[in-house]
C-alpha cells in the first residue's frame, strides 16, 4: 500500500491522550522497519559475497525495498496521527554484522535469526495487534505490513532450507548457538516488558488496542504461540535442535 | 498457559537473571531491583520523585513498555558499540530481529577521525548531525553508500566534500557496506 492510498484517520472516539499515548509507537516502528531494511540489504550483500545463487539475492533485495516502504509507510501514518518524527539508529545494526564476518555464516545466521524466526514473531505480533485494530488508518497500515511479513517469513525459511545443506558442520554448529541465543533476545524483547506489565498490574486502556497497541496479555499470548507452534518446530525440520535451542536459550554458550 | 505460567518457565530456564543484566529493568519486583548507580532504572528507588530528568525519562520507558517496546535507559559503560555511553532510547519489537547486539559490540572509536553523524551520541548532541543521521540511514536502506566526507583530503582539490549518498548498484562483498566501515 502506497501512503497515498492510505484512508483518512477517525479519531473522533478517543481522547487526546489517548491518542497520543498509541501514536507513539508509530516512529519506534519506523525505525524498527528501517533496521530490517538494512538487515536484508547486508543479507543481499551477503549472499553475493558467499555466492549463493540467484534468485535469493535478488529476492533479499525486493524484501529490502519492502521494509524502506513500510518504514516510510510508519513514519506518514504516524505523521498524520500527530507523532513525533521517527530516530533512526544503525548501531545495533553494524553491531550484529561486526559479529558476522564470514559472508556464507553471515548469511545463514540473518537468514534463520533475523528473517526467519524475526519476522515469524513479527508476523504473529503484528496479527494480534491488527486484530483488535479498530481506527481505519492503523488498521489499513497494520494490514498492509502483515501481508509482506507473511512472505518475509516464508523467504527465510525457504532460504534457510536452500542453504543448510550447503553448511559445514561448524557452521552448524555456530548456527545453532545463534539460534539458541536469537531466542532468548527475542523473549527479553517481545515478552518481557508485557510479563513485567502484567506482573505489576497495570491497567491497560482497550482504546490502545483500538489504536493498534497490543494488550500485554495478547503479546505475550502471540509470542509464545509464534515460539512454541511455529518457530521451534520448524527449526527442527530443517536440521537444528528446536527444542534444545529454546529449553537452552539462556545456558552459557561456549565457543 | 497463562502468563503467570510463562513467567515461571521464563524464570526456571534463567531468563529472569539475563533481565535484570544490563538493560532496561523498571519492572522487575522491586525486591529484586538494587538501588544505586549500577542499576540506571529511572523508574526505581524514588527516582521520579527526587528528579525532574529521571522523571520525564521514567515516562518515557513507561509509554515505550506500554507501546511493547524495550527501553534501554543504557548507562553501563560496556553497552555501547564504542565503548561509551548509549543515550536512553526505545526499542521496538518487531521484525528483522530484535538480538541485542550490543553483547557483539565492536571497536568503533569516537573523534574527528570518524565523521559518522550517527555514533558516539552525536544524533543527540547536534541537530545537524541528527539530520545527517536520518539521512544516512534513508541512503543506506535504500541501499545507497553514505559518506559523510568530513575528512581533509576526500575532495578532489584536496579539501572538503559535501556530505553525499551513493545510490547502491551492485552491492558488492558484506565489507563494503558502510555498516562494516568500523569492523
Amino acid at each position: 500500500m502506497r501512503t497515498t492510498e492510505l484512508p483518512e484517520p477517525d479519531l473522533a472516539p478517543y481522547s487526546e491522550a489517548q491518542v497520543r499515548f498509541a501514536v507513539s509507537a508509530w516512529p519506534m516502528r519506523a525505525a524498527e522497519e528501517l533496521r530490517s531494511a538494512m538487515i536484508f540489504r547486508a543479507l543481499r550483500s551477503a549472499a553475493h559475497a558467499a555466492g549463493v545463487a540467484e534468485p535469493w539475492a535478488s529476492r533479499f533485495g525486493d524484501a529490502c525495498r519492502d521494509e524502506v516502504r513500510h518504514t516510510r509507510l510508519c513514519a506518514e501514518v504516524g505523521r498524520r496521527l500527530g507523532a513525533p518524527p521517527p530516530r533512526y539508529d544503525a548501531r545495533p545494526v553494524r553491531a550484529r554484522l561486526a559479529a558476522l564476518r564470514e559472508p556464507r555464516l553471515r548469511t545463514a545466521v540473518l537468514l534463520v535469526v533475523e528473517v526467519a524466526m524475526g519476522e515469524t514473531i513479527s508476523t504473529s505480533l503484528f496479527r494480534a495487534g491488527r486484530r483488535s485494530a479498530v481506527e481505519p488508518l492503523t488498521r489499513a497500515a497494520l494490514t498492509s505490513i502483515v501481508a509482506d511479513e507473511v512472505r518475509h517469513q516464508q523467504l527465510g525459511w525457504r532460504g534457510m532450507a536452500a542453504l543448510w545443506p550447503k553448511l559445514s558442520d561448524r557452521e552448524r554448529a555456530a548456527v545453532q548457538r545463534e539460534v539458541s541465543t536469537g531466542l532468548a533476545a527475542f523473549e527479553q524483547h517481545n515478552a518481557v516488558p508485557a510479563l513485567r506489565r502484567l506482573e505489576r498490574g497495570d491497567p491497560f486502556d482497550p482504546a490502545h488496542a483500538s489504536l493498534g497497541v497490543l494488550a500485554p496479555e495478547a503479546r505475550v499470548e502471540a509470542f509464545y504461540t509464534a515460539v512454541e507452534r511455529f518457530v521451534v518446530p520448524r527449526l527442527s525440520k530443517l536440521g537444528l535442535d528446536g527444542p534444545g535451542a529454546w529449553s537452552g536459550r539462556y545456558r552459557p554458550v561456549a565457543d | 498457559m497463562n502468563w503467570q505460567g510463562r513467567l515461571r518457565d521464563l524464570v526456571l530456564a534463567g531468563g529472569a537473571v539475563a533481565a535484570t543484566a544490563c538493560s532496561s529493568s523498571s519492572s522487575a519486583p522491586a525486591d529484586n531491583v538494587p538501588c544505586g548507580n549500577a542499576n540506571p532504572d529511572p523508574c526505581i528507588c524514588g527516582r521520579p520523585d527526587a528528579d525532574a530528568q529521571q522523571a520525564a525519562l521514567c515516562k518515557e520507558e513507561t509509554s515505550c513498555q506500554a507501546a511493547g517496546g524495550v527501553f534501554d535507559p543504557s548507562t553501563c559503560s560496556n553497552c555501547a558499540p564504542d565503548g561509551g555511553v548509549v543515550p536512553p532510547h526505545c526499542t521496538m519489537p518487531g521484525d528483522g530481529g530484535t538480538v541485542d547486539a550490543t553483547e557483539a559490540a565492536p571497536s568503533i572509536p569516537c573523534g574527528n577521525a570518524n565523521p559518522d553523524p550517527c555514533i558516539c551520541g552525536r544524533p543527540d548532541a547536534s541537530a545537524s548531525a541528527a539530520a545527517l543521521c536520518a539521512e544516512e540511514m534513508t541512503c543506506q536502506a535504500s541501499g545507497g553508500l553514505f559518506d559523510p566526507d568530513t575528512c581533509g583530503n576526500c575532495g578532489a582539490d584536496g579539501g572538503e566534500t559535501l556530505p553525499h549518498c551513493t545510490p547502491g548498484g551492485d552491492p558488492g562483498p558484506p565489507d563494503a557496506s558502510r555498516a562494516d566501515a568500523h569492523d
